[in-house]
């Protein structure tokens, strides 16, 4: 219990500041509209809960306060009555005792006794001041108590036709005594005869002022004194004079003093209520006057009363809801605390046990399953992690095991000068299916082979490498490539359950004739670039090996000439896909050949590699990329410059093909990695002169032709232009624009060479042969 | 369309062009007659923005010829901005404009135009 009370109160302090440091942050303004953010639950419970009970406390004090008013009004009005009855009881009571008296000593003593007993009466009652008496007609009046009895009598005497016995308005007793008093007449058995008894009205003030017993101090009302006046002379008996007056200003008032009905009048007017009675023995009226002030005061402060009420009410209850929800969110904070821990990384935090059955006892249980199983899972995942990188570091050395098993060109090159290969090895996933291989045959002879394994991934990465082992295994010095193929294809089918097979051509090329066979197991024909047509090898190709047990091959047989380019290639190529889906396709790849005819095979290479790269983008390599270029070349020259590159352009003697052959060159040049400035250059020199030509040349004769041949070696491009138009040497013939003299003046013509001058590093012109030979060289930085 | 010729709006006196493309000797008369139906009378002053010209070639350069010619008969000037590299080559090496006549970017044209406004204003 005690740590309950400790726990709670410190609750109590941090509610405070929080809710002091919570107000800073409580108001956040999103996009122009303030939102409350709440750091915990309870805070908007409480928060709720006092904005609800505003709201409803709200609505029952409008509700409550008219009714209230109105029963105060009434409240007011009834106490007021009761208290001006009990004052006129009171007073009436002191009258009509004496009255009483009075009047049993007067009608029952004969005259010898009566003064005797009015004096005894004078002394019993403290209010009498005098008495008078005239007993009998002709004596004289007997004045007790006062001086002579005269004067008191004759204040009986004031009307003829006043019935006795009677009290008579108030005066003043005497021009030395201020207060007042009345006096009670009556009359013996004539008329003439009367007794007078006075009384003063000092004790009037003090019953009328006295105050109620039950006095509760904060509900009582506290109401102005009674006041009494007698309607005959208006004067104020009890009361301030100020009240006084206004009350006899108020027309209501006289009017019903001239009615003057017994029991309480209750008056309401603007300035407040006015409670009066009348007491018939003397005809006085007492009331009491409640201005509204006083009223709207009382009202006032029993409003107040039930707001702070309300307002204990509205603080017990969220101290209340705040120790619920405390408890409740117990569990909460704790698992909160468990799951800030975890999220740092650490499973193994201990969670609370928590007994409770409701929301909070359910999460907390999911809660702890949800922990297990992460913490089971992450484990699973590790192992799997760790088993998938060793998987993959062994692959990458399967890559490099693999790469090993086809041959290197450089290898090959230097030892057989009379062709050149080239080759592109470039597997789709780490290890691929696709391959190729070349080596010497006997003396003279080349074979070469290229191969698809069926799918790709470890599973064709093994059958290829079974395959390149195999083939040099059966490839006897005399053997024709459809030999190779059919002892190939006898062992590929043994053991053969998952049905792999491998499309493969194979070509064997004599050196010395040039003449080629050749034989294909399902594997695409290859191409044949001869004088910058292209054509495909005829053959039909027997079934992919691995498959049929005694299959037939079909073997082609052609003569390759020199300089004959042969492009050996698998789907890869053929088959690869741009981002939009679209193939590459053979009908590309004949276009590219035909398009820029390449002269040596790493020119062929590099080019279909441009393209490949180009037509492919960012989209997935989808199949292994192998390709082989073989070369027949019987003269060898006398350098082999591998980086040389040969292009020929036909050009049509009209302006428009000027944008053609910038576009063409262009391309070349890019695809021969060549500097961007460069480019520029060369093309505004291969414009500059292409115009000269067309117009000085053939004055602007359409349809004649002019070649361009483009010769790129390490360092140096060449451009030689030949055309068959008049003769023409624009080194004599172009005058050098004179750049000094204003710009106007400037032979047009001659601008556009003397670029060309600037801009290449060699300029020469020949004639020979009916031709303008132009050789330009320029130095690529 | 191997040239495009935009004109940004300016001063009623400014002819302010963009070129894109390439201007070679093909695209040279595009820009000559566009340039003779916009030269009316009352233009004296030319600029060419040139930061999307990749490249020109002496046809390009005679029409800046011609042009800058028929300016300077109006007692108007020429001004170019933003050359792109192939383009300030080859004004280079011809001398095609003067130095003065060429700028770098265009707040170095704003200033200079507005040098010029304020020396205007100030001669009697």
């Amino acid at each position: 219990m005690q740590e309950f009370l400790i726990q709670n109160l410190k609750f109590g302090h941090f509610l405070l500041l929080s809710l002091n440091s919570s107000t800073l942050r409580l108001v956040k303004r999103v996009r122009g509209l303030p939102q409350l953010r709440f750091r915990s639950i309870t805070h908007r419970l409480i928060f709720g809960c006092v904005i609800a009970a505003i709201f409803i406390y709200s609505v029952s004090y409008w509700e409550i306060r008219p009714i209230l008013e109105q029963s105060l009004g009434t409240w007011t009005i009834q106490l007021a009555e009761s208290r001006v009855n009990t004052i006129a009881a009171e007073i009436i009571g002191t009258l009509r005792s004496l009255e009483q008296e009075a009047n049993l000593i007067v009608q029952t003593n004969l005259e010898e006794s009566t003064v005797p007993l009015l004096q005894t009466l004078m002394a019993q009652k403290s209010e009498i001041h005098a008495i008078a008496a005239r007993l009998s007609t002709g004596s004289k009046s007997i004045g007790l108590g006062g001086d002579d009895g005269e004067g008191l009598l004759s204040h009986c005497q004031v009307s003829a036709t006043s019935n006795y016995p009677f009290w008579t308005a108030p005066y003043q007793l005497s021009p030395s005594n201020p207060s007042f008093g009345i006096t009670y007449c009556l009359s013996l058995q004539q008329r003439q005869n009367i007794v007078a008894i006075e009384l003063t009205l000092h004790w009037l003030k003090p019953l009328v002022t006295r105050k109620l017993s039950l006095v509760s101090k904060f509900y009582q009302l506290e109401m102005p004194p009674p006041f009494v006046i007698a309607p005959q002379t208006g004067q104020g008996l009890v009361g301030t004079s100020a009240s006084m007056q206004k009350l006899l200003q108020s027309a209501n008032l006289r009017h019903r003093l001239a009615a003057n009905n017994s029991g309480p009048q209750v008056l309401e007017d603007s300035s407040g209520i006015l409670v009066t009675t009348s007491l018939p023995p003397t005809s006085w009226i007492i009331g009491i006057a409640i201005p509204n002030t006083q009223t709207r005061m009382f009202a006032q402060k029993f409003l107040w009363l039930i707001i702070g009420s309300m307002t204990k009410d509205m603080i017990l209850m969220c101290v209340a809801i705040a120790l619920v929800s405390r408890q409740t969110t117990r569990s909460l904070r704790a698992l909160l605390t468990s799951t800030e821990d975890i999220a740092q990384g650490n499973l193994d935090t201990t969670l609370i046990v928590v007994t409770q059955h409701d929301e909070v006892g359910r999460l907390a249980k999911a809660f702890r399953q949800m922990r297990d199983a992460l913490k089971i899972y992450i484990q699973e995942l590790q192992e799997t992690t760790a088993a998938k990188q060793k998987m993959e570091s062994e692959l990458s050395i399967a890559a490099q095991i693999q790469r090993s098993m086809v041959p290197k060109i450089e290898v090959a090159s230097s030892s057989h000068p009379r062709h050149k290969l080239s080759a592109l090895f470039q597997p789709a996933r780490v290890v691929g299916g696709d391959f190729y291989d070349f080596f010497a045959l006997g003396n003279d002879c080349l074979c070469f082979v290229i191969g698809d394994v069926a799918d790709k991934g470890v599973a064709a990465a093994l059958l290829m490498a079974r395959t390149i082992t195999l083939l040099r295994t059966v490839a006897k010095p005399t053997s024709t490539p459809v030999e190779i193929l059919c002892a190939l294809n006898d062992q590929l089918c043994t053991n053969n359950d998952e049905c792999l097979f491998v499309t493969l051509f194979c070509g064997v090329l004599d050196l010395n004739t040039g003449a080629l066979t050749y034989a294909s197991s399902g594997h695409d024909l290859p191409l044949l670039v001869r004088d910058r047509c292209i054509q495909s090898l005829d053959l039909e190709t027997g079934p992919p090996l691995g498959l049929e047990e005694e299959a037939l091959f079909p073997q082609g047989e052609f003569l390759l000439q020199p300089d004959d380019l042969i492009l050996l290639y698998t789907d890869g190529i053929t088959e690869a896909m741009n981002p939009d889906g679209e193939l590459f396709s053979e009908t590309r790849l004949i276009d590219l050949l035909t398009f820029y005819p390449p002269a040596n095979p790493a020119q062929t290479i590099r080019l279909i590699q441009y393209f490949y790269r180009q037509f492919v983008a960012q989209a997935p390599q989808s199949d292994d990329l192998t390709i082989l270029v073989l070369q027949y070349q019987p003269s060898s020259p006398f350098s082999q410059d591998m980086d040389i590159v040969e292009w020929t352009l036909t050009i049509n003697s009209k302006l428009t093909e000027l944008e053609r052959v910038s576009q063409h060159l262009a391309e070349i040049l890019k695809a021969e990695s060549i500097a961007v400035e460069n480019i520029e250059d060369t093309l505004l020199i291969v414009e500059e002169v292409l115009v000269n030509i067309i117009q000085h040349g053939y004055d602007n004769k359409e349809h004649q032709r002019i070649d361009l041949q483009v010769k790129i070696s390490t360092g140096i491009l060449r451009m030689v232009f030949e055309d068959w138009g008049k003769p023409f040497n624009p080194l004599r013939e172009i005058a050098t624009p004179d750049l000094s003299i204003d710009d106007e003046q400037r032979a047009s013509g001659g601008l556009g060479f003397y670029l060309v001058r600037e801009l290449a590093d060699q300029v020469d012109y020949l004639r020979q042969d009916n031709k303008n030979i132009l050789t330009i060289r320029k130095n690529l930085k | 369309m191997k040239l495009q010729i935009q004109t940004k709006p300016s001063e009623p006196t400014t002819l302010y062009l963009i070129l894109d493309g390439k201007l070679d000797t093909l695209t040279a008369p595009e820009l000559d007659s566009f340039i003779s139906d916009k030269l009316i009378q009352n233009i004296n002053t030319l600029i060419f923005d040139l930061q999307t010209l990749s490249y020109i070639s002496s046809a390009g350069l005679r029409v800046f010829a011609k042009t800058r010619k028929l300016i300077k008969s109006r007692k108007g000037e020429m001004f170019f901005v933003n050359l792109s590299p192939q383009v300030e080559k080859v004004f280079e090496i011809v001398k095609a404009v003067p130095i003065a006549e060429v700028f770098k970017n265009t707040q170095e044209l704003d200033a200079y135009l507005g040098k010029m406004q304020n020396q205007v204003i100030q001669e009697p």
